[in-house]
């Protein structure tokens, strides 16, 4: 889900830059100090979650969990984004330091529109609204985010051709089962930590 | 409480079962070696799947870019590449996995020594064969200095060629272990994630007094 160095063209790098380093500077700024141990934790899982593949057919993908912290964290999903994919790229080589800004806002906006179109659904005790909006926000998250990458793949190399096989062929199997999975992390916090759906939205 | 501990216990059960994972990631990897006029690589995920049916593209080496486009080609099942290059320069070779992975190598230059692979298939000099045939002329000074030369030639790089075979795939494989993801890096990564998330803590908190 993560573009690699050299493949953009410059002004695409500049502009996912500029739009990266205005949403931190808003997440930054909206991001009160309690809830700061979630963002740590929800980085750390965002962080490993890319080690985690999931067979698909011919090839494999791995699971992202971009629409989980979205969710749970409104605008500070850019902090968790931004500092994931940094630590991806310093220690796995995935994707690289100039890609980071467009790797970034591809991956974090689809996240923040989940959190808007999805946190009516949070409320705990109640399993299956949970499980419908970890489920929907896991879903949109990724699909968006593989849409937003084939985009920005379009804006350099014209590879129109291979976009429509690319978003349904490998991003809607692994879009459902990232949708799952979000789902039962949703309904277990709603039972074991329902304080952290309280405060959903980060004003 | 229970739930606390169950869900550490989950938690435990899920890094447990992932390790054999650990040492997979999702980066693509590129390994070239040059021989002669031909260019053999292998490319594969780090996960260790071979990257099947890439694209492979040869570029002249200029200025550290890529320059004119020399060849192209595809992997096969196994992830493997064999290309023909006759520029001698230094070369730019980019696989196009697909899905914006991509990877770059560069290859050196080739050396002024003539090479194996092109005297292995060149046919002895007619002259040569001719003169060992005739009876009475048989012995040395008529001997073309040049075929022998191109003949011994012919004769070591056959015989050097499975050592060099194998010697290629230590190197494949030394390459493939330097690329391996630690579990040190996951810990450091996960270091720095708590480290600068705490920094960031301590600032807001020192507004806050």
């Amino acid at each position: 889900m993560h573009i690699s160095e050299g493949v953009l063209s410059p002004p695409l790098l500049l502009g996912g830059w500029a739009l990266t380093l205005a949403c931190l500077t808003i997440a930054l700024r909206r991001l009160p100090l309690v809830k700061i141990p979630e963002v740590a934790v929800l980085t750390s899982a965002f962080f490993i979650a890319s080690l985690i593949h999931v067979p698909i057919g011919p090839t494999s993908a791995h699971l992202v969990l971009n629409g989980l912290a979205g969710l749970l964290l409104g605008w500070n999903v850019f902090v968790v984004v931004f500092l994931g994919l940094a630590m991806q790229a310093l220690f796995f080589q995935y994707g690289g330091l100039t890609v980071l800004g467009v790797n970034t806002f591809n991956l974090g906006l689809p996240a923040l529109l989940s959190h808007y179109l999805f946190r009516g659904l949070l409320i705990p005790n109640n399993s299956k609204k949970l499980f419908v909006a970890g489920f929907g926000a896991g879903f949109f998250s990724l699909l968006v985010s593989g849409l937003l990458v084939a985009l920005s793949l379009y804006f350099t190399r014209q590879e129109f051709l291979t976009l429509g096989s690319l978003f349904f062929g490998a991003h809607l199997p692994i879009a459902l089962a990232e949708g799952l999975i979000t789902g039962f992390v949703l309904t277990f916090l709603g039972k074991a930590k329902p304080e952290v759906l309280r405060n959903g939205p980060a004003s | 409480m229970v739930l606390l501990l169950k869900s550490f216990l989950f938690l435990f059960w899920l890094i447990l079962s992932l390790s054999p994972d650990l040492a997979h990631s999702h980066r693509v990897n590129l390994f070239v070696v040059r021989e002669g006029e031909r260019v053999y690589g292998e490319a594969f995920f780090a996960d260790g799947k071979p990257c099947r049916n890439c694209s492979i593209e040869v570029f002249l080496l200029k200025e550290s870019k890529e320059g004119p486009h020399l060849a192209s080609g595809k992997t096969n099942e196994e992830g493997k590449f064999e290309l023909k290059v006759k520029e001698k320069g230094a070369l730019f070779i980019k696989l196009i996995a697909g899905e914006g992975h991509s990877a770059v190598e560069k290859l050196s230059a080739l050396t002024d020594e003539p090479t194996n692979e092109a005297h292995k298939k060149q046919p002895l000099p007619q002259e040569f064969k001719t003169k060992k045939t005739k009876p009475g002329q048989a012995m040395a000074p008529s001997i073309d200095q040049e075929a022998l030369k191109q003949m011994l030639r012919g004769t070591i790089s056959q015989e050097l060629s499975p050592l060099r075979e194998s010697l290629r795939t230590s190197y494949f494989d030394l390459k493939k272990e330097l690329n391996r993801l630690w579990l040190r890096d996951i810990l450091s990564g996960l270091s720095y994630i708590f480290g600068i998330l705490g920094v960031i803590a301590w600032f807001k908190a020192k507004k806050k007094v």
